[in-house]
């Protein structure tokens, strides 16, 4: 569903963001993408989602060339970032029903998807008030649901769960996991290890720009914690990029 | 307080015209934006600044030296007034900084007088511009004596400071009027639409008095040598130009120290009121109603054109601040056109100088659809639509809306908010002059490509050069590189078929 070959991202002033960086995320797949602070994580996304151009390799969305069919790409996916900034001035529901004129979803189609998905994270309620007026974890929900009604093929989530109170969060794990039993996928980046850990078909470490670690979860973890693997790879590979002046 | 004052002011200049950022940045292609926009930027304050000098010197050269330091004070009033009405609201009571310096240990006086003395410094640079060529014409002609100087630099720090403050009094009254009320954005721009209204009738009054046979044109005025009843005439309508004027010409102290101690006492009574007020004004600007209890109506499926271009409708009018700076234009245009309809073309030919010349109402008639079009082209909304979008600009990077299809919303929200003043000011003109076929296409056809043609230049150039990373919609609206280039073509176009028409006729 989702390939990144040699993917490498140079900002202004010279400094390589990801280097090299190659995965693959399958159809049913939640793939966790796991880094710390400022490892390249959002870029690599961004470049996914095309916020971002790239320098070197290529980002294809079930087949199609992200560079070369970006409006294809784009009907296929949807993208939710860390710190979800939406139409401040549109009521939630004026908001979702932007989103599915963009999806080109029926009338039929938008309000059963726009009722279930609403209810399902409990703000339907206040689905006639002004964005302005919700709250950051609110703002956060309707972010995820503007991004669930047209069943993406790929959900690209950035972050996804800093901010949902715990009650929300398992309600997005389940969407994950509903929606990669349709025959959708899930890549997301987290900081959460334990999130990642119980939830994730397959996960990459990304460390320094470069994937320093990847595959399925239960491959991966063997008799050890996420915790402890991250600790290792993860250091290690920065030890490595310093000696290497990388 | 005083620090307090001064790093809270000290944080906000440091970015001033975005230095910061531009000090700091690692990209070389905002830095050479940036380079090109400070070259247009010296170039137009170099014009300002020639023109202020010009003027000088053609008063100079009618004799009278005099007035020139009152009619310079008077200019840097009105357009310190006129440039800070329309953003003072949103600067004093800017909500993001608002959260960040709340819960410091700082004094609401403070952060007031921080925000105020932002907007000042820009006014004192274009005070200074203005003055000081105009007033080293006068020192050219008359060799005044140092004490000119001193006082002419303590006045010129002085001037701004009463004109800010009653634009800031106006802007704040309006959005603690506005605050109490549901919609508040909309309350907010009609209380301020309202306000220009009043200005620019009470101005169009006062031109058309001025002309009456009791009173007298103003350019005879000078030319008759009537200084005295010019400095009368400005004296009973903004004293502190004249005191500003006594102080320079009369070497009066007093002038001064009127002008000094009435600008601080305003500001001081306004910064003592507005703190006992300040928290409860940007909590009630902040907090949106909710209702809640949202019940599901049968859903609608819209084509994404009009998707589009509903959201761009919603998104202008909930910001008064982009709905006042953009639409003045346009309603200047009515009000033109609204003149030439009540007033008489007739009238307009004697406003514009020209009732001496012979067939002057006919090229006055032919210079009309110019001077619509020029009004209609000052600042289309599209030359900031783009970087309206600000930080949501995430949301049309990421969802499959083809660019044109976006451009063409945004491009078709400007003409639908220009549309209807066009065609009143059509109508208006076309009952006034009732012109023949050929005429009547013109004065239907030119404004119309002026709009067509501004909303587009605005839509191109702000797609080059946009800004997604602001706090206010301030920066976008008056202080973007994309806004003011607009504007320069805008007048350009305007301008330079009224001066080939004009040069025909010579």
């Amino acid at each position: 569903m989702l390939r990144i070959e040699h993917l490498t991202k140079r900002y202004k002033g010279g400094k390589t963001a990801v280097s090299d960086l190659s995965l693959h995320v399958r159809p049913g797949d939640i793939y966790g993408f796991i880094g710390r602070n400022g490892a390249g994580k959002t870029t690599t996304i961004k470049c996914v989602v095309g916020i971002h151009e790239f320098d070197a390799g290529e980002i294809r969305v079930d087949g199609l060339s992200v560079r070369k069919e970006a409006l294809e790409c784009k009907k296929r996916l949807a993208y939710l970032p860390d710190n979800p900034e939406l139409y401040e001035y549109l009521t939630g529901i004026q908001y979702l029903n932007f989103m599915a004129d963009v999806f080109q979803l029926s009338a039929g189609e938008r309000r059963e998807a726009i009722k279930r998905e609403a209810e399902d994270f409990g703000i339907y309620d206040t689905l006639g008030d002004l964005i302005s007026s919700y709250s950051h974890g609110m703002k956060q929900k309707l972010a995820i649901i503007g991004g669930l009604i047209h069943r993406p093929g790929l959900l690209i989530l950035d972050e996804p769960f800093v901010g949902l109170d715990p009650e929300a969060a398992l309600k997005l794990k389940e969407k994950m996991k509903a929606l990669c039993a349709e025959g959708s996928a899930v890549f997301f980046s987290t900081h959460v290890l334990d999130v990642a850990e119980k939830l994730c078909s397959r996960i990459a470490i990304i460390s320094g720009g470069k994937l320093v670690l990847e595959g399925e979860t239960g491959q991966v973890l063997g008799n050890r914690s996420l915790e402890q693997i991250f600790m290792e790879v993860a250091v290690n590979a920065q030890t490595d990029q310093t000696v290497n002046g990388d | 307080m005083l620090r307090q004052i001064r790093l809270l002011t000290g944080i906000r200049l440091c970015n001033l015209f975005g230095i910061n950022e531009l000090r700091y940045t690692r990209d070389k292609g905002k830095r050479l934006r940036a380079a090109g926009l400070g070259v247009v930027w010296i170039l137009v304050l170099f014009m300002l600044a020639c023109y202020s000098g010009g003027y000088a010197w053609g008063l100079a050269a009618m004799g009278l030296e005099e007035t020139i330091p009152i009619v310079l004070a008077v200019t840097v009033s009105g357009a310190v007034f006129i440039f800070s009405f329309l953003k003072a609201g949103s600067v004093i009571f800017q909500r993001k900084d608002y959260e960040l310096q709340q819960p410091l240990p700082v004094k609401t006086a403070a952060i007031i007088t921080s925000r105020f003395l932002t907007m000042y410094v820009t006014d004192l640079m274009l005070s200074v511009l203005v003055m000081l060529p105009g007033l080293a014409v006068y020192a050219m002609h008359v060799r005044p004596g140092v004490l000119f100087w001193i006082y002419a630099v303590v006045g010129m720090g002085f001037l701004p400071l009463l004109p800010l403050t009653v634009a800031t009094i106006l802007g704040a009254v309006i959005l603690a009027v506005s605050a109490r009320w549901k919609h508040k954005n909309l309350v907010n721009i009609g209380l301020t639409l309202l306000l220009i209204l009043g200005a620019l009738g009470g101005s169009m009054v006062l031109s058309w008095q001025g002309g009456t046979p009791e009173g007298t044109d103003q350019l005879q005025d000078l030319l008759t040598g009537a200084a005295g009843l010019m400095k009368e005439k400005v004296g009973t309508l903004y004293p502190p130009a004249l005191w500003f004027g006594d102080a320079l010409l009369l070497q009066d102290v007093g002038g001064l120290l009127l002008l000094a101690g009435v600008s601080t006492a305003v500001f001081l009574v306004y910064t003592a009121v507005l703190q006992k007020h300040f928290s409860g004004i940007c909590t009630a600007l902040d907090a949106d109603s909710a209702r809640g209890g949202f019940s599901m109506k049968q859903g609608r499926k819209s084509g994404l054109l009009a998707s589009l271009w509903r959201r761009e409708l919603i998104r202008y009018v909930a910001s008064p601040v982009y709905v006042t700076n953009t639409i003045v234009g346009y309603i200047l245009m009515t009000v033109v056109s609204a003149g030439v309809l009540f007033v008489g073309p007739e009238r307009l030919v004697e406003l514009l100088g020209m009732s001496a010349q012979p067939g002057a109402q006919e090229m006055t008639e032919r210079l009309l659809p110019f001077l619509l079009g020029l009004l209609a082209a000052m600042m289309p909304p599209s030359c900031s639509s783009v970087s309206m979008e600000g930080r949501q600009w995430w949301i049309m990077q990421t969802l499959p809306v083809p660019p044109g299809l976006l451009y063409g919303a945004k491009f078709l929200a400007s003409l639908s908010v220009a549309l209807p003043f066009w065609l009143i000011s059509e109508v208006l003109c076309l009952a006034a002059i009732k012109p023949d076929p050929a005429g009547a296409a013109g004065l239907i056809l030119i404004p119309a490509l002026y709009l067509v043609g501004s909303a587009a230049a605005g839509l191109l150039i702000n797609s080059r050069f946009p800004v997604f990373d602001w706090d206010s919609e301030v920066r976008v609206v008056k202080q973007s590189a994309s806004v003011f280039l607009t504007m320069l073509l805008g007048m350009a176009a305007g301008i330079i078929p009224v001066l080939v028409i004009l040069n025909r006729s010579l």
